[in-house]
């Protein structure tokens, strides 16, 4: 649709002007070739579509997306509620002056506070604005989308009668965020941060969380059909005898899910499920994606990179993903 | 991404998701049957919050009120929305131009390598293994046969012997003639989905992929030989028709 519309060189900036004009014109004309488009697809494409191996891509796919859809939903609107309804200052005020207290703290309460991975990062930042500890900041933006109460239901969800799993990814994360905090407050340096400066809430309150859920769902939803895709296609394609092979081997296995959490870059909402239909690798390996997710992937290095400046960004990352990655592995060898 | 698109896509979205719950019912084709609802409601927050957003911007004239809403700038995206938004729409055209059907003997012959996991847990409600007396044929599910199989195959209590029992699944076929009956389990949605595979003896084999009903008897391992051995001989095979959820 994109690529139809710049296509055509000669369309005026007129004809532009013209749609901005009538935003509502613009809505209904993309509406009505949507609908079209699709039951064009459902009465003449979908007959024809028999190939077994694209069906079953395709149902792989689309369960992938409507498993993690709920909650990704209502992870995104609480995470839009908090961000939109409770002032940054509460947490400011209920964090302990002392740095080295602050950490563990502020990992707790991610714990409590469901916090979406892209609304952590500006959260973060304007914690620090508003005179958070920078460590202790840095520890909520880890453990904030990691180890929320949705999340553990979700990993619950994807993972039956095997509660071990939950715990382990609960302990797993919540050790990497508070261990992270605390090498940033023995070591970091205040000149590789740049703090941000307090984003500012034009418009009503409801207006703020309607905006946020649709930026949130929007963002985090294109990311869930990549991870979609990707778990899809090893389902399909990939010959199941490489996908043994690879997870026959620990470190291997451990590092491959390691580097797919980086790539696939999928909201934590929804990458349990992603995790559990890789039923050929080992439970500590699932265990690493699932830690390595969360805190470590490519629109994180973007949002961390874009907010915190690029000299935190080639510092924290490393050090989170390398702790991420030894943590999941020692948790997962000592409780799965 | 306009604006207008971005709610677009929110309501379609939701849309695909309740066409799929609320009319086709195809939902059990991907995920477990209690998504059903907390499905429905998400689709409406989507919808709900989708057409607000156009109802705003049809009163509105654009640029009136900022756009983006999301903290300091550096998001790898313009105020206009997020790009990787796009993919969205992937879900809903695989929803409605591939309509997919459930798994079946494609994802049974894939997952064939992997049988060597461990059973199926029997669903226990007391200490009692034994099966109730009635009815007769016993209808038991494929993961239940395989578990109470398995049990007695490695010293544990023998439930099965003697007792007429009605299978239900699809037939795959297996090697020199010999034939399956086979139902995908999925513990969570269709794409954790792993074969549970039983070998029907003393019968013809049924067209590929077909859903059949079998009544006959366990047939016990000769001796114990670990797990993998899952035989069934039957009295009758007949067809019938794909039951209302395919999986386990």
């Amino acid at each position: 649709m994109a690529t139809g519309a710049r296509g055509k060189a000669e369309t005026p900036p007129a004809e532009w002007g013209r749609r901005r004009a009538e935003p509502g014109a613009d809505a209904v004309w993309w509406f009505v070739s949507a609908v079209s488009l699709l039951a064009i697809g459902r009465i003449w494409v979908a007959p024809w579509v028999t190939w077994t191996g694209v069906q079953a891509w395709s149902t792989i796919f689309i369960a992938i997306c409507v498993q993690a859809l709920p909650f990704l939903v209502f992870g995104v609107a609480l995470s839009a509620a908090i961000t939109a309804f409770v002032p940054a200052e509460v947490w400011s005020r209920a964090l302990p002056r002392r740095g080295a207290a602050a950490v563990p703290v502020a990992g707790m309460a991610g714990a409590v506070l469901p916090g979406c991975e892209c609304a952590s990062v500006p959260v973060a930042g304007s914690l620090m604005a508003r005179g958070v500890v920078p460590a202790a900041a840095l520890t909520f933006l880890l453990a904030a989308p990691a180890i929320n109460p949705i999340v553990m239901v979700a990993t619950a969800v994807a993972f039956p009668g095997r509660p071990e799993m939950v715990a382990a990814r609960f302990g797993a994360s919540l050790t990497v965020a508070v261990l992270a905090g605390w090498v940033w407050l023995r070591f970091g340096k205040g000149e590789w941060l740049r703090i941000p400066d307090r984003p500012d809430h034009s418009g009503g309150r409801w207006e703020a969380f309607r905006v946020a859920v649709r930026h949130d769902f929007l963002h985090a939803g294109g990311f869930l059909v990549v991870g979609g895709v990707a778990a899809a296609t090893i389902n399909v394609v990939v010959p199941a005898a490489w996908v043994n092979e690879l997870a026959g081997v620990p470190w291997a296995a451990v590092l491959t899910l390691a580097v797919l959490a980086v790539l696939m870059s999928i909201c934590s909402e929804a990458d349990a499920f992603v995790a559990a239909s890789l039923t050929a690798f080992s439970p500590t390996a699932k265990l690493t994606f699932l830690v390595v997710g969360p805190m470590v992937d490519l629109k994180l290095i973007a949002l961390q990179t874009g907010v915190f400046g690029r000299r935190f960004a080639v510092r924290f990352i490393p050090l989170t993903f390398v702790l991420a990655v030894a943590v999941s592995a020692v948790t997962g060898g000592l409780f799965l | 991404m306009s604006r207008a698109v971005q709610n677009l896509l929110m309501v379609l979205v939701g849309g695909a998701v309740l066409w799929i719950t609320l009319v086709t019912g195809e939902v059990v084709n991907f995920v477990k049957e209690g998504l059903r609802w907390p499905l429905v409601a998400s689709a409406a927050v989507l919808i709900g919050l989708g057409l607000a957003g156009m109802r705003r911007d049809w009163r509105e004239r654009p640029g009136e009120h900022p756009g983006g809403g999301h903290g300091p700038g550096g998001h790898g995206h313009g105020p206009d929305g997020p790009r990787t938004a796009w993919l969205l729409c992937l879900p809903v055209l695989a929803i409605f131009a591939v309509a997919p059907p459930e798994l079946g003997v494609f994802t049974a012959d894939r997952t064939d390598g992997a049988s060597t996991v461990a059973p199926p847990k029997i669903p226990v409600e007391d200490d009692d293994y034994a099966l109730p007396p009635s009815p007769d044929p016993y209808p038991i599910s494929v993961g239940e046969f395989m578990g109470r199989s398995f049990e007695a195959q490695i010293g544990g209590q023998v439930t099965l012997a003697g007792r007429r029992l009605v299978l239900e699944g699809f037939a795959t076929p297996g090697k020199q003639g010999a034939w399956y009956l086979t139902r995908l389990q999925m513990s969570c949605c269709a794409a954790d989905a792993m074969a549970l595979k039983v070998k029907i003896l003393d019968a013809p084999a049924p067209a590929k992929g077909s859903w059949v009903r079998v009544v006959g008897l366990w047939r016990p391992a000769g001796e114990p030989r670990g797990s993998g051995v899952y035989e069934f001989t039957a009295q009758s095979v007949s067809p019938i028709d794909k039951p209302d959820n395919p999986y386990e």
